[in-house]
């Protein structure tokens, strides 16, 4: 469950993948998130699934870790398969069944955009796996730090999901002994309407939020016995250095997707050629 | 140490006096004594002990320390810097370091090694120097194996000795521990003792605040709080055989401590104020078969 | 499924005086998969009611697990649990029943209160189990007034305005409140300073001893567990390891100590004479042991 937040689903070993620097990661996987959308034909979604097998190839995570996070959004992808399948109504009508209608063009459709959905959590839980949340957050901070220039709090930013990454363990503890103890005191979060059901969560919730305060203030307390002062004249322990391993992963994912956006506004000009589009 | 001839005064409180500001039921603002009218010098090398029930004013004292709060009225002096004058609060805060009660709530990273480094990227110590200070930190708490590990999964003894190199990478002279064994058990209580204990041989002014008479035992000196005044000063046992006054604050000597002290005073020959309870068992043994 | 048989039903032999019985209960936090650690192995035993019994052991040795059980809040996996002849192997035990003859404060119970005023929280628990809005008032007075507080002077008060050591009793008033046959302590004195800690402790001891409430404390501080439990049961990972009287138990000073607890003072010394031969009558606390030393010592003289 949330309780392993602080490593996220990281997991842990040695690859090529693990040891480039986050920064890029982050940027490589923007680039695959948009990239992804520009591919229109099967040959190009084979194209990414090779670009991705490899990836996690070379990343060391078996598989299925990376197909269970698929599990998560099943519903979401049927759904959009669904959805596409019956509101497209292009091309040849294959079947007719009551107020159903499916065409081929649905069918195309529908599979691309689920090929689509598909690779885009593989690609992103390819990150996550590999990168700890505390790296991510290092490398959010590091890329937005040229934003201070239009006063964009860059670093409050990186400190609050910091605080919220280590808060939250201790967060979920304090929920689940906070309802224990209700319960035992008679509560029920299970019973009766919508409006009982809610009402039984104030005694949860104001313990909750009484003790957010109290943690709050010994939390400001103790970072301001640490010297804190705002982002001023703050320097990092962690120095995040490139290497030729980042040089080498960031060629080969901009190569592949410079094919892709080639291609694509290829076809757009010459959209005769009818086996790109298949 | 305090037998050395000469101490310099590191911290000195001079009629230091804070009110808390509240409200009444019918909503007029009334003061709450937090602190009144404490007047104490703390010396390097010290290891202090500050005693009293919850509630006695002792945290309110320690946020004095180093300028979380501001007295009311008088003076808290650290090193010569007035902890008022707003220049100096960030030499001050460099130099007395604090460790909270709840080792879950003064965390900042999910990263141990990270959380130590809070302080020092604060302070803008450069890159390979945090590195240095957040392992030697590590190291004088014994937790160097811990740097890369998730604080939420340690003990809670563990979790307090992290919040101490993060204020220890600091490198401060003073280390106030507020109440900081307050939540642990025995086991966790000895570790960050045991770790106050050692950096005090190092040389570190230590200020222990606690309710257990028991961590008080080593201290060499023991400052006894009530109602936000100091009502007594002196060494552990001086304290300790004070009995009117420990009931009067509200506070018990140790178990050894009070065997011997009664058993001593019924005419048995062993020692007063013992603070070992087998060497007690030892001399009453000896007394039965006499 | 395979693991529901393994739920036993209590046998009808539980006579009307046991509190509590357990007859190999087994739980895993993982249930399924087979490598997951067990919280809690075979744990078999019988508390009768009226007992004083301390739960000891280390952060993760199944103690807090066990104690969840006592009032459903963890769900039966093997073995047998009976508690005030609820059968907890049943599918659907009497849950508010059960719940109102166990009360149960948690750690820290300040953390847990919430209503607008005292009386409101500490009626929390009447007004779940049921009982009729016309006795909650007398009920929560009675709660009240028997943590040591004045009834008409914290009635209407914010719980969030008392001062710690009100908060903790309030709580405490929260689960006396149902008048529970079972009082279930997770280290009630956590965080109390020595005259709020001997305060509690009282009022528990006058619970148990006055009104024949069945405690059962966790705590980590062994001379508090040695002062006033009647029965000691350690728990190391998830086994259970003594089953002693605390006179018993703290005897075996090695032991004890290779489980990293520590021996109370008043055994350590009472060890000590016992090893030279000189053997006190039971003793729990500091006044016993000089009461009996100064007997000792007439009687010798005379």
């Amino acid at each position: 469950m949330l309780r392993d937040v602080t490593f996220g689903q990281y997991y842990l070993t040695k690859s090529f993948v693990h040891s480039m620097d986050a920064r890029i990661k982050l940027i490589l996987c923007l680039l695959f998130m948009v990239g992804i959308f520009f591919v229109q034909s099967f040959v190009g979604f084979a194209f990414v699934a090779l670009f991705l097998l490899v990836a996690i190839g070379f990343s060391h995570v078996p598989l299925g870790s990376i197909v269970k996070s698929i599990k998560g959004i099943i519903f979401l992808l049927c759904l959009t398969a669904l959805l596409n399948m019956f509101f497209t109504k292009d091309g040849n009508l294959l079947v007719s069944w009551w107020i159903f209608e499916i065409y081929d063009q649905g069918l195309i459709v529908a599979a691309k955009m689920l090929l689509r959905l598909v690779f885009l959590v593989m690609g992103s839980s390819l990150l996550t796996l590999t990168t700890t949340p505390v790296d991510l957050t290092h490398a959010i901070e590091s890329l937005l730090k040229p934003l201070k220039v239009i006063k964009f709090p860059a670093h409050e930013l990186a400190l609050i999901m910091s605080l919220t990454l280590s808060f939250i363990p201790g967060l979920i503890e304090e929920t689940d002994r906070i309802i224990s103890a209700q319960k035992a005191r008679g509560a029920s979060f299970d019973s009766g309407n919508l409006i009982k059901r809610a009402k039984a969560f104030v005694p949860i919730l104001i313990p909750l939020l009484v003790g957010g305060f109290r943690k709050a203030e010994e939390l400001a307390n103790a970072m301001n016995s640490r010297c804190y002062e705002g982002s001023t004249n703050r320097t990092q322990m962690r120095v995040m250095k490139l290497s030729w391993r980042d040089l080498v992963g960031a060629l080969i994912t901009v190569a592949v997707f410079a094919t892709i956006f080639v291609v694509y506004a290829m076809r757009s000009q010459w959209s005769t050629i009818t086996w790109l589009y298949f | 140490m305090s037998e050395t001839t000469q101490q310099n005064v590191i911290i000195e409180l001079q009629n230091a006096t804070y009110y808390y500001k509240t409200f009444a039921e019918d909503g007029t603002a009334v003061q709450d004594i937090g602190v009144e009218g404490v007047t104490l010098s703390i010396c390097e090398g010290d290891f202090v002990a500050l005693v009293g029930h919850n509630g006695c004013g002792k945290s309110t004292l320690a946020k004095l320390l180093n300028g979380l709060l501001r007295p009311t009225n008088g003076k808290v002096l650290v090193s010569g810097m007035d902890t008022a004058d707003k220049k100096c609060i960030f030499d001050i805060r460099k130099s007395v370091g604090m460790v909270f009660q709840n080792p879950d709530n003064q965390r900042v990273a999910s990263i141990v090694e990270e959380d130590v480094a809070f302080g020092p990227e604060n302070l803008g110590v450069p890159s390979a120097e945090i590195r240095e200070r957040v392992y030697k930190a590590l190291e004088q708490v014994n937790m160097v194996e811990f740097a890369h590990s998730a604080p939420s999964r340690l003990s809670g003894g563990q979790k307090q000795r992290i919040a101490i190199a993060g204020a220890l990478a600091i490198q401060p002279k003073v280390l106030v521990l507020d109440e900081s064994t307050a939540m642990l058990d025995p086991l966790g209580r000895k570790e960050v003792l045991a770790v106050a204990h050692q950096l005090n041989k190092q040389g570190m002014t230590v200020i222990l605040i606690t309710h257990f008479m028991e961590e008080v035992l080593d201290a060499n000196k023991v400052i006894v709080m009530n109602n936000g005044h100091v009502v007594s000063q002196g060494t552990p046992m001086e304290i300790f055989t004070n009995t009117k006054l420990l009931e009067e604050v509200g506070l018990r000597a140790p178990r050894a401590v009070q065997l011997s002290h009664l058993l001593h005073q019924a005419g048995f020959a062993v020692t007063d104020n013992n603070t070992d309870i087998k060497m007690l068992g030892g001399e009453v043994c000896q007394e039965l078969k006499r | 499924m395979p693991r529901a048989k393994k739920i036993v039903p209590t046998p009808s032999v539980v006579e009307p005086n046991v509190a509590i019985y357990a007859d190999k209960l087994t739980f895993s936090y993982n249930a399924k998969s087979t490598s997951g650690k067990r919280a809690l192995t075979d744990i078999s035993l019988t508390i009768n009611r009226g007992e004083f019994v301390a739960l000891v052991g280390h952060t993760g040795s199944g103690k807090s697990t066990f104690v969840q059980h006592l009032n459903a809040l963890m769900r039966l996996q093997q073995g047998s649990l009976n508690v005030l002849g609820h059968d907890l192997a049943q599918k659907k035990p009497n849950l508010m029943q059960l719940r109102k003859q166990v009360g149960m404060v948690f750690q820290y119970p300040e953390y847990q209160l919430f209503a607008d005023t005292v009386l409101e929280d500490v009626c929390f628990g009447p007004k779940n189990f049921g009982v009729p809005a016309s006795e909650h008032e007398q009920l929560a007075k009675k709660a009240i007034e028997l943590v040591g507080l004045d009834f008409e002077e914290v009635k209407n008060k914010s719980p969030f305005d008392l001062s710690g050591g009100e908060k903790r009793r309030v709580a405490f008033a929260g689960v006396l409140v149902s008048e529970p046959q079972i009082l279930v302590l997770d280290e009630p004195t956590a965080g109390l300073d020595p005259q709020g800690k001997k305060e509690i402790l009282q009022l528990v001891r006058k619970l148990n001893k006055e009104q024949g409430v069945t405690v059962i404390m966790v705590s980590h501080d062994m001379n508090e567990v040695y002062e006033n439990a009647d029965r000691v049961i350690v728990f190391r990972d998830g086994c259970l390891v003594y089953d002693l009287p605390p006179q018993q138990l703290f005897r075996l000073e090695n032991e004890i100590e290779d489980m990293n607890l520590e021996v109370p003072q008043v055994a350590a010394f009472c060890n000590v004479l016992e090893q030279a031969g000189i053997t006190l009558p039971t003793c729990h606390n500091v006044e016993e042991v000089f009461a009996a030393l100064c007997a000792l010592k007439e009687g010798s003289n005379a």
